[in-house]
């Protein structure tokens, strides 16, 4: 007997979930400057920046933050509620909320990563690496006369961002996988208008 | 089902618009903030604006309360040295202070070594080891000055007699952390020449 559960939206659901947690303690990715006296630390979930010891968030960016989380944890329960019942007549529509969350916060999340490095290089001139490591040297404006300092930049993705690849990829696989459990249902759905059907006389 | 297609919808919306909206409540007397926080201020204030290397001779300033107003990050102040004329070396001491609320490491540190008087090229120096410093901490540098048998020679003919000679450190170079620093300040000492 067929299993009436869509197993990969259990995945993805409680992957997406889980993956707000974690993201509040670890970041999807990381810059540090030098050996992390300066890091950004980056994620649709939390950010935050680390100055010389001192950690702080950006309003703006905190509430965007708080944006993603209210998206993520309603697409993982939607995602989860549709799992348990795909062949419910409402669970496409649950099914079409949910699916989508986490890929679309990937493909936001690295154009985002790709055009602040674009933009940092335009303001001021200095590469930042997306991922490895580089060594930047300031330009002389923000600098004291006459000084010269070269900065060791490395940036890297974190596993955090692995789950929410993995998270992504079982939803859209639950997407797919919803195409082979409906028709286990749909003759029933289909046959009760076919046989209603009065045909018009001609 | 057009009733759970408009809940979706709300709860979209709700989620992108609720926490900006909030943030924008919070802070409309100074939409600024949004975008740079009063710690970003308070944090450039104290560090990044006082992140010029002050005078060598200036004394330190690491306030004596082990709060981080008016951190100043100082180049090694020079302690004491001792001479080796078998390996002709001058191994000097300097402190360091780290006004930081993070440990900081000095990885190298080097620079070259002019006659004062007559600005000649003795030879170069280098840090020994690397160091640790923990927070508003003052750790010892171990730097070693090697000089060339150019530089002998011009002790004995420019400083004949003398026990301790005026140098200067020049093109210093500083690795804290992984940034290095390259200053244009030049560093006077005296060094011994004598035992």
């Amino acid at each position: 007997m067929r299993s009436r559960i869509n197993w990969f939206g259990v995945a993805g659901g409680a992957g997406l979930i889980a993956l707000v947690a974690v993201s509040v303690f670890v970041p999807w990715w990381q810059l540090r400057v030098g050996d992390s006296v300066v890091a950004a630390n980056v994620s649709p979930i939390y950010t935050n920046f680390d100055l010389i010891g001192n950690s702080f968030t950006v309003p703006l960016v905190f509430a965007i933050n708080l944006s993603c989380i209210l998206l993520s944890v309603a697409g993982g329960v939607v995602m989860l509620l549709y799992s348990v019942m795909p062949t419910k007549p409402y669970a496409k529509r649950l099914l079409g909320f949910s699916y989508r969350t986490p890929l679309l916060f990937i493909i936001v999340f690295v154009i985002g990563l790709f055009v602040l490095t674009f933009l940092i290089q335009a303001l001021f001139s200095f590469s930042v690496p997306i991922v490895g490591s580089t060594v930047i040297q300031l330009p002389q404006y923000m600098m004291p006369e006459g000084m010269n300092v070269s900065v060791q930049l490395s940036a890297d993705f974190l596993w955090p961002f692995y789950l929410a690849v993995a998270s992504a990829v079982l939803c859209i696989v639950a997407r797919v996988y919803h195409g082979r459990l409906t028709p286990l249902s749909s003759p029933a759905v289909v046959s009760a208008p076919s046989a209603s059907t009065v045909v018009p006389p001609a | 089902m057009q009733v759970l297609g408009l809940v979706l919808i709300l709860l979209n919306v709700g989620a992108i618009v609720g926490p900006i909206a909030g943030v924008v409540v919070v802070y409309h007397n100074n939409l600024e903030e949004i975008v740079v926080p009063p710690e970003v201020k308070q944090i450039v204030g104290e560090t990044i604006e006082t992140l010029t290397l002050s005078s060598p001779n200036d004394s330190g300033n690491l306030p004596d309360d082990g709060s981080s107003s008016n951190v100043n990050l100082q180049l090694p102040q020079y302690v004491s040295a001792s001479f080796d004329p078998v390996a002709r070396t001058v191994t000097a001491l300097f402190s360091f202070i780290n006004p930081f609320n993070v440990s900081l490491a000095i990885n190298s540190l080097s620079s070259d070594v002019r006659c004062h008087a007559h600005d000649f090229l003795l030879g170069n120096s280098a840090l020994s080891n690397s160091v640790e410093i923990a927070s508003m901490q003052t750790a010892d540098l171990t730097v070693v000055f090697t000089y060339s048998e150019a530089a002998q020679q011009h002790f004995q003919s420019e400083h004949a007699g003398e026990t301790v000679v005026n140098v200067d450190l020049t093109n210093i170079a500083v690795n804290i952390s992984g940034i290095t620093l390259e200053t244009p300040e030049t560093y006077n000492v005296d060094i011994p020449i004598s035992l």
